[in-house]
């Protein structure tokens, strides 16, 4: 327990006295948060009366005129590039809805349109009603948004307007309208307050911090212990090798704390984030990943040959981890090969899960997901760094 | 030097036929050796001969292919128990600390890995380190690490210290250092056990030397019975003014070389003939000058054994 307790001791004070290790692991996070807000956080709102909107046009086709198409080219003729555009359109498969959420929520589109499956067959429906003089129901078309953003909230009164338009349009051919759905989802209110790049942002950060100081504070001391024989020297004595372990672990673990509670203050009150910070549960995730990073430290520490080749290896599976972990952006439309990737990422996982923990958005993946598949990576990273270590032994 | 002899009483280290395999290749092929309370026992050998490896079998962090060793008359089963590792102090090849810890911080943690401490102050007054406690230890000179490093293998006042290649590295004003520091310990009472590929080292600060070369012992004995028994001859050079007749040089007989100027005679006695040499500047009334003595050494023990030299 003493000797846990030195060694505890020791690698916290080595890495404090080293500035190098401070600003990796403090200044950095830090940095590179304020930087991602000052840069994204006011693309949605440029001032601009042009909205961005995702269509999304699920419709079949049936017999008669193709309303959806009608529909469709509308909204194209009121968009980007043509003059005077109010919007810029981007179409996505039904399949991508989820992402398509996702961009609204991030502010990265304003309202997403959907046309729903039966559209073109209910319109045909109602004309048909209408035409027998019986009063048709209105047929539906979706529009979600987020009320309290004000350019989101402006796009849906935007959409509103032309269906107003196309429906006049309408009522003079047809002599039928359309109604509009507002949809304010569970996803689009609830959860967030006041959705923002912030919010967004804030929990990949702390997976980053977690994850550098698996990389910077595990990694090279393991390879400069191994090469300088420094645990060799530990094993000469009586001491346990497991003390080590343990207070070399329990160090880093105590420095991923710091970062947390760090990064939790300085994103709620400078940048203004509103997350829920103090959830145990999310404290309980951020914990468990720090474990997983910290192992996936160990084996780049057993894997790298020497101290200088660790940071060769730490860049290696330091850019594809953070760049395919939807930190910075929320990922979808990938190929399938680059998906893979996403999926076996640990940090994917965490960060999901750590957004849905701190009240920022429903993960995308299911919990238990989040906690198998780094877990995972953590008792294989266990596994390898014990064999490698008995290996060594010889 | 000291050739002291050794009380052949307290056997505090016992290895027979110990060897270790690395994968299909032979490091020691069969390693027997005792070590004496009190003694400081050196291995010989140039790079490769299995020194480090023999050392960190007997520290308990390799484990033997085959062999039996005893510490302090206890029959090692398995790995090197805790209880002798309280006892044994430690300098490996290639010593670093953790690097921002302080000197003393270094020896404390050291210190409290084991049950017995001499305490952080006495020992870096042993190495002379005081004004440096407070010092990073990577901030040390070459000579400081290494006397940083023994510090941390005396801490635990062992009665076995494992010393490899203790100097290996250092400049002369360093290495006279750690030789005065080890002859110390060795007046404390304790059993030194430490590797190195200077012959001047070996010569200088063991009791016993065994001469390691391809995994086995080739020769073991104090560096002068050694010396006596493969060195060969002793030689002393030298120049004259004026030139000696040829008289005069008939009469130092048939030892005597000649190449041009210099003067050289091989000797198994090198006092006698000193002193035969001195008469006869004496007596033909030559002054000698540029003498230079050259007496055999463990490299030539070396040379003599393997047909190579130590750092070949
Ligand atoms: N872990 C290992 N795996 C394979 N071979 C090894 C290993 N360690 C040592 N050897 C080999 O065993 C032999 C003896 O090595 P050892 O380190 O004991 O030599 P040494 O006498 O200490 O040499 P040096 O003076 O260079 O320190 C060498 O040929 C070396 O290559
Ligand atoms: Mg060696």
């Amino acid at each position: 327990m003493k000797e846990t307790w030195n060694f505890f001791k020791v690698h916290l004070l080595s890495d404090l006295r080293n500035k190098r290790s401070i600003f990796w692991v403090v200044i950095f996070p830090i940095l590179l948060f304020t930087i991602l807000v000052l840069t994204f956080s006011n693309l949605g709102v440029k001032g601009s009366i042009n909205f961005k909107i995702i269509l999304i046009n699920d419709s079949q086709k049936a017999n008669g005129p193709n309303f959806s198409r009608e529909l469709v080219n509308a909204f194209r003729s009121l968009s980007f590039p043509n003059k005077d555009a109010i919007f810029t359109l981007t179409m996505m498969k039904k399949k991508d809805t989820n992402a398509a959420f996702e961009k609204v929520i991030y502010s990265e589109a304003d309202a997403v349109l959907i046309i729903p499956k039966d559209f073109n067959s209910a319109i045909a429906r109602s004309i048909l009603f209408s035409k027998l003089g019986i009063s048709a129901p209105l047929v539906p078309i979706k529009v979600f948004y987020v009320p309290n953003r004000a350019s989101s909230n402006l796009a849906e009164s935007a959409i509103e307007g032309t269906i107003g338009q196309i429906n006049s349009y309408l009522t003079a051919r047809f002599g039928y309208t359309l109604k509009a759905i507002k949809v304010k989802s569970k996803t689009f209110g609830s959860i967030m307050e006041s959705p923002s790049y912030t919010n967004f942002v804030a929990p990949g950060i702390m997976v980053i911090a977690a994850f550098m100081t698996g990389l910077l504070l595990v990694a090279p001391k393991i390879a400069m212990m191994r090469r300088y024989a420094v645990m060799k020297k530990y094993a000469s004595t009586p001491v346990n090798p497991y003390s080590f372990f343990l207070g070399f672990t329990a160090s880093r673990l105590f420095i991923m704390i710091i970062q947390y509670i760090g990064l939790a203050l300085f994103s709620t009150f400078v940048l203004g984030a509103v997350i829920r910070a103090f959830s145990w549960q999310a404290f309980l995730y951020y914990l468990f990943s720090c474990a997983v990073y910290a192992a996936i430290g160990f084996v780049v520490g057993f894997i790298a040959s020497g101290p200088t080749s660790v940071g060769a290896v730490s860049s290696l599976i330091n850019l594809p981890l953070e760049f395919l972990a939807g930190i910075y952006f929320p990922l979808y439309n990938l190929p399938w090969y680059i998906n893979i990737f996403v999926y076996i990422n640990p940090l994917w996982y965490s960060t999901n899960a750590l957004r849905q923990f701190l009240g920022v958005a429903m993960s995308t993946t299911p919990m238990w997901m989040n906690i198998l598949v780094p877990g995972i990576w953590l008792i294989a990273s266990i596994a390898f760094s014990s064999v490698r270590q008995n290996l060594e032994k010889e | 030097m000291k050739h002291g002899k050794i009380q052949k009483h307290g056997k505090v280290i016992e290895v027979k036929n110990l060897k270790k395999f690395y994968g299909r290749f032979e490091a020691l092929k069969g390693i027997n050796i005792e070590l004496y309370k009190g003694e400081i026992f050196g291995f010989l050998g140039p790079n490769g001969a299995g020194k480090t490896t023999t050392l960190e079998i007997l520290e308990g962090l390799r484990r033997p292919s085959e062999g039996e060793m005893w510490f302090l008359g206890e029959k090692i089963h398995g790995d090197v128990p805790p209880k002798i590792k309280e006892k044994i102090g430690v300098v490996l090849q290639e010593t670093r600390f953790l690097d921002h810890l302080k000197v003393k911080e270094v020896l404390e943690l050291f210190a409290s890995f084991f049950k017995n401490s001499l305490g952080v102050k006495n020992v870096l007054r042993t190495v002379k380190l005081e004004e440096k406690e407070n010092t990073y230890s990577e901030n040390l000179s070459g000579g400081q690490k290494q006397r940083l490093a023994i510090a941390v293998s005396i801490i635990n006042d062992p009665e076995i210290i494992f010393l490899d290649e203790p100097t290996a590295g250092l400049d002369p004003q360093s290495r006279e250092s750690i030789w005065n520091l080890i002859e110390e310990l060795k007046s404390y009472g304790k059993t030194i056990f430490l590797t190195t590929h200077y012959m001047e080292e070996a010569q200088r600060l063991c009791d016993r030397v065994a001469i390691i070369d391809h995994g086995q012992i080739i020769e073991l004995g104090t560096p002068a019975e050694l010396i006596s028994k493969y060195g060969g001859k002793s030689e002393v050079d030298f120049e004259c003014s004026p030139t000696p007749t040829t008289v005069a040089l008939n009469a130092l007989g048939e030892n005597l070389i000649i190449s041009g100027d210099h003067f050289r005679i091989m000797t198994q006695n090198l006092t006698k003939t000193l002193e035969a040499l001195v008469l006869w500047s004496k007596k033909f009334d030559i002054s000698l000058t540029n003498v230079f003595l050259i007496e055999p050494n463990l490299e030539d023990v070396f040379l003599k054994l393997t047909g190579r030299g130590l750092r070949d």
